[in-house]
């Protein structure tokens, strides 16, 4: 009688199916031994398939062989690594300890300035602005000029600026996009410009050379202060909840005009007074108003045409009152230890 | 700018507490810092009143003072040479407390026990007054606490007044605006000026502008037989409460009227000024002048100089000259009251590094019309303190007349600009409460009169902020307005961005951000370009911008493995920075995505035991990230950079541009930051990656039969790359080969020592039927052959 080789070549691969579930499955006390007589005992299953060798035709022979070869080779191996493991391994085999700890990954995190960034992006293009983005090495142009700053102007002194040369700047607020998107597109515009921003600030527990900002800017015919205080408030109430309170009071920044500053009641005392709002129960938060006519020539919007807002927020200010943390430098110096509580 | 609760009731009156005061001010956009009560610095003092004295028997120059403090009689000894019978003075009996900590006790001086002290205003911390008696007046009551008597201090309030409100910063500018605010007017002192009969001002100076645009306007006034020495307790006071330190009543006088008034005084020694001159002129390019802080300037013909006859005595408007200083032994004064171009003050303050309260004021803009007012307070202030006789009349060069400005606002503007509806009546009131003159043109228009204090005020839109503040932004009535489109396109970068992020966290890194300024030989080491350094940095450490996201990151790593956590999976996006040789030398800001891995890949349990980081796992990371986003067509190649380890590196290509490289990190790095792991690292650029990113994706049926799965092991060279054969197998199987794994690699005893073996699983299937056992058998064979033939592999037998 002679077998097919096809026959036994599906065989062999069933065999080593098994051979897997076997090897990987539920671990007993002595496994590879009870695997290793399975297989390739005297009477294992693989050893009697070596029997079947001479029942082939001869030409088939050399392919059986080296297939039952290489197998015998692989089982082998896995047996030999599994006995190791075992080996090495705490033997519980009197009873099934279910309170051995359990085997867990690490995960990754993002870091927390970024998620609270992603909830405001969230929460603006959800109000209908879109997310535009700008270089960090800026021009005195975009920085300060079209912003209605200009050179030898006091209002300079509002930020201290890194200098590369005359001209480049590390952008000290994200508010030059508003000017590369004013000049790209026409309106109506409703966006922000999230990004990093960079001052020349002692570093302290609340100033970092670098900080993140959020700036949005919506320009159309019939924007008011009014929307102004209806987008800031929509966004205080989305990631604050429905209790915070919203401030707004007059300021001055060159690009905007009426200029505000705004605060939100504190998020930690209710507007009672605490050590987070140094008793006054309110948190500044950022500045804000109408966009300077000055401005809109800049990127030929017509003033009388156009009207429009603008606003500014910090990202650090946002998370430190999220998160309760007191120090802005926890976010740079990037403890493992902090990063993985978000 | 400081100023003091009782200091803004002198010329409004209200009703506010400190407080209260803040608050309204902070609502009306002059933001309060804070407020201090400045406390006077001594306890238990009271009112006595000399009734005799005696000399002291062998010390002649000290009294023996009978001095009554109602209660008792107490004998005082005393140094002081002012002391009289019948006057009031300040006794600080046993138990007192003065300024420094000090208490009074009894003390036994040359075998004369005083049971207390009589004091000078020095010893109360009142003023440097300190070789007299202070006097009291007549009427103080005899027995009282000396501090009740004179009444609190000064209650200080800070704002921070923002640079477009140089009329704030005067004592006067801060009233107005309490005075806007409960609807009243503030009242400047009236001032009452005995001028000399004979003494003119024409005889005694004359003023010569060369330069009008840089000085539009000069006013002095002189003064002849004053008598420098200290100002009286009040002026001090002040002084010292808005942080202006008392230097001598006539100097003090032109810092007091500078702070009422906002307008910024000089006073010369008329005494050392050549030739009867002021000449009002821009410096020659190179010209030296000392200023009153003892520093040598060298000026460029940019800067203004105020001269005499001969030479340069102040620099103008920024600070006066050492050469024509004030001094105790001046006599007469020359005042100046002056308006400057505020572009070319900033600029000198600028370039001299030298900002004074004198300049801060010119370069924000003075009222053109307040300097006369000034100049006569501080005449009448000088000639009431300082006595001497003020010549009669004062220059007024004013060659270009400072035009005042009228403006036409809109109501329907206004209410449109804020979201109001407010009536021509509202915003009237609004405006003249604010000093505003208001002309009503039409049923929608007024013409407004500016007054000359507010130099901020030049288009119509000022006004209408003006309008808002007064009225009050909590007024406005908040509105979500809704019919902007809302199919503005996102950006797809962003998303791209998010998207690569997603897929790193789920690989397991935690996102890190650094400060993208470094030391510039860090930044050197990882780029082949010119780092981008700052002009002005905090520090050499962080003088320069990132070229890599890693030397940064390699910081944090330190920092983390100090803190005894080994093993890191981190990652970051963000831009780096370099000059371009290739391109003109232009600046390049380029987005890059870093992995860094560290320590072991698996902690220690009790199933398994740990392993240590190997560049094939911050290889397959890598992979699996350009696979997620289905970037297949990548090749690899030996990287050259030379922050990798040499062998243990490659770069990343796609259609033959470098996309990123990965690797260890050379010893050198990891000796030169001091870290002894390995550091694996992946750099990507983030846009090279977008540009490949295929947003559009089409699904794939999968296929309904059978896959056969064969394993074979081969016996290879020794130098042979995986990749090499693994193209072998590829190229030799046929379509139905699906899968390709290398499982195992060995070297030892079972094979030639310069061979090493392979094995692979190969997974054979097609979409149209299934496999026969020949099909796959044929294919295995090819693959065997072609392996034979072309890298002269055998099976392992
Ligand atoms: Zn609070």
């Amino acid at each position: 009688m002679t077998l097919d080789i096809k026959e036994i070549s599906s065989q062999l691969e069933k065999l080593k199916q098994d051979f897997q579930d076997d090897i990987s499955g539920n671990k007993g006390s002595n496994l590879a031994e009870k695997i290793r007589i399975k297989y390739l005992g005297r009477k294992g299953q693989l050893t009697s398939l070596f029997a079947l060798l001479g029942k082939v035709p001869a030409a088939d022979r050399p392919v059986l062989g080296k297939q039952l070869n290489v197998l015998k080779q692989l089982f082998q191996q896995e047996i030999d690594k599994l006995a190791e493991l075992e080996s090495e391994q705490p033997q519980c085999i009197d009873f099934f300890d279910r309170s051995l700890p359990g085997v867990t990954k690490e995960t990754g995190t993002f870091h927390p300035l970024y998620q609270v960034l992603e909830e405001i992006k969230g929460i603006f293009v959800s109000l209908g602005f879109t997310i535009e983005s700008g270089p960090e090495l800026e021009t005195d142009y975009y920085n300060f000029e079209a912003l209605n700053i200009p050179k030898d102007h006091p209002s300079r002194d509002l930020q201290d600026t890194f200098y590369i040369d005359d001209d480049l700047v590390l952008r000290t607020h994200t508010s030059p996009v508003q000017i590369r998107t004013m000049e790209k597109l026409k309106p109506p515009i409703r966006m922000i410009a999230p990004g990093k921003c960079y001052r020349k600030d002692a570093i302290d527990a609340t100033h970092f050379p670098l900080f993140h900002q959020v700036e949005g800017l919506c320009v159309d015919r019939g924007i008011t202060f009014a929307d102004l205080k209806g987008v800031v408030e929509a966004f205080a109430h989305r990631l604050f909840g429905k209790n915070i309170k919203i401030r707004f009071r007059p300021s001055f920044f060159p690009f905007t005009e009426p200029s505000a500053e705004y605060d939100f009641s504190c998020v930690k005392c209710a507007g009672k007074g605490c050590n987070i709002c140094k008793g006054s129960g309110w948190l500044e938060i950022s500045g804000a108003g109408m966009v300077d006519p000055a401005v809109f020539r800049y990127v030929n919007y017509d003033p009388e045409e156009f009207t429009g807002y603008a606003f500014g927020m910090g990202v650090e200010r946002i998370a430190m009152l999220k998160y309760q943390v007191a120090d802005i430098r926890d976010f740079y110096e990037n403890d493992l230890r902090f990063l993985k509580q978000f | 700018m400081k100023v003091t609760l009782e200091w803004l009731k002198k010329y409004i009156d209200f009703d506010y507490s400190a407080d209260e005061l803040a608050h309204h001010l902070t609502m009306l956009g002059l933001e309060v810092d804070s407020i201090n009560q400045i406390d006077y610095q001594f306890d238990n003092v009271i009112i006595g009143q000399i009734e005799s004295i005696e000399k002291h028997q062998h010390k002649p120059q000290l009294s023996i003072c009978h001095v009554q403090v109602g209660s008792q009689r107490v004998s005082l000894v005393c140094g002081a040479p002012n002391v009289i019978p019948g006057m009031k003075v300040p006794v600080a009996l046993t138990g007192a407390k003065l300024p420094h900590d000090i208490t009074i006790s009894a003390a036994n001086i040359h075998g004369y026990k005083s049971q207390g002290m009589i004091c000078s205003e020095a010893e109360l911390g009142l003023s440097s007054q300190n070789d007299v008696i202070m006097e009291l007046p007549e009427n103080a009551p005899i027995g009282q606490d000396l501090k009740r008597y004179l009444g609190s201090g000064e209650t200080v309030i800070e704002i921070d007044v923002t640079p477009n409100r140089p009329d704030c910063l005067g004592v006067f500018g801060i009233a107005r605006e309490i005075a806007a605010l409960i609807d009243s007017k503030i009242a400047r002192p009236e001032i009452h000026l005995k001028e000399s009969a004979s003494l003119k001002i024409e005889d005694c100076i004359q003023v010569d502008i060369q330069n009008p645009e840089s000085c539009p306007r000069y006013t002095a006034r002189y003064i002849q037989g004053v008598k420098i020495g200290p100002s009286p307790r009040w002026l001090i006071q002040k002084l010292q409460a808005v942080g202006i330190r008392s230097i001598n009543n006539v100097v003090d006088i032109t810092n007091f009227v500078m702070m009422e008034t906002g307008q910024p005084l000089h006073a010369f020694d008329y005494d050392l000024l050549q030739d009867q001159k002021i000449i009002v002129k821009h410096a020659t390019e190179g010209e030296k002048f000392v200023t009153l802080d003892d520093k040598e300037h060298t000026l460029t013909s940019e800067r203004l100089l105020i001269c005499d006859g001969k030479k340069a005595i102040a620099l103008a408007g920024v600070m006066g000259g050492v050469n024509s200083e004030i001094s105790s032994e001046s006599r007469n004064i020359l005042l100046e009251s002056a308006l400057f171009n505020p572009t070319n003050i900033r600029r000198t303050s600028k370039a001299l590094d030298l900002s004074t309260d004198s300049s801060k004021r010119f370069e924000r803009g003075v009222d053109p019309e307040g300097m006369v007012y000034a100049l006569n307070r501080a005449a009448e202030l000088v000639c009431e303190l300082a006595g001497g006789e003020l010549a009669k009349g004062y220059i007024d060069s004013y060659p270009v007349q400072i035009p005042t400005r009228k403006i036409a606002l809109s109501i329907d503007r206004t209410n449109h600009v804020l979201g109001t509806s407010l009536d021509k009546a509202t915003i009237e009131k609004l405006l003249n409460r604010l000093e505003f003159i208001t002309t009503a043109k039409d049923n929608d228009r007024f013409d407004v009169d500016v007054p000359t204090f507010r130099v901020d005020i030049e288009r119509e839109i000022d006004l209408i902020e003006e309008i808002s503040r007064l009225y009050g932004f909590d007024k406005i009535d908040s509105r979500i307005y809704s019919q902007l489109p809302l199919t503005l396109q996102q950006d797809p970068g962003e998303k791209f961005r998010q998207l690569v992020r997603d897929f790193i966290v789920r690989l397991g890194y935690n996102e890190i951000t650094t400060l993208s300024l470094i030391a510039e030989a860090h930044a050197k080491k990882f780029t082949i370009y010119r780092p981008v350094k700052l002009k002005n940095p905090i520090s050499e450490e962080m003088g320069t911008l990132r070229t890599s996201i890693v030397p940064g990151a390699l910081q944090i790593i330190k920092w983390n493995k100090n803190r005894k956590i080994k093993s890191q999976n981190l990652f970051e996006v963000g831009n780096i920075f370099y000059f371009n040789s290739k391109q003109n030398d232009a600046h390049r800001e380029v987005t890059k995505i870093a992995l860094l891995k560290t320590g072991s890949v698996r902690s220690n349990n009790w199933i398994e035991s740990s392993r240590e980081t190997t560049f094939f796992d911050i290889k397959g990371d890598a992979l699996s990230l350009l696979r997620q986003l289905n970037l297949n067509h990548f090749k690899m190649r030996a990287a050259t950079v030379e922050f990798l380890d040499r062998e243990q590196s490659v770069e990343i290509l796609i259609s033959e541009n470098i996309v990123g490289y990965l690797g260890a990190l050379s010893n050198k790095i990891q000796t030169e930051f001091d870290i002894e792991d390995t550091v694996y690292v992946a750099e990507f650029d983030l846009n090279a990656l977008y540009q490949n990113y295929n947003w559009e994706k089409i699904s794939q049926p999968v296929s309904k039969f059978p896959a056969v799965i064969r394993d074979i092991a081969v016996v290879v060279d020794q130098k042979l790359t995986t990749e090499k054969v693994e193209d072998v197998i590829w190229r030799a199987a046929g379509s139905y080969l699906q899968k390709l794994i290398l499982f195992d690699v060995y070297r030892g005893k079972q094979i030639a020592a310069d061979k090493k073996s392979f094995a692979f699983t190969l997974t054979f299937q097609s979409d149209q039927k299934t496999l026969t056992e020949q099909e796959v058998e044929s294919n295995i064979q090819n693959i065997l052959h072609a392996l034979k033939t072309k890298l002269n592999a055998h099976l392992r037998a």
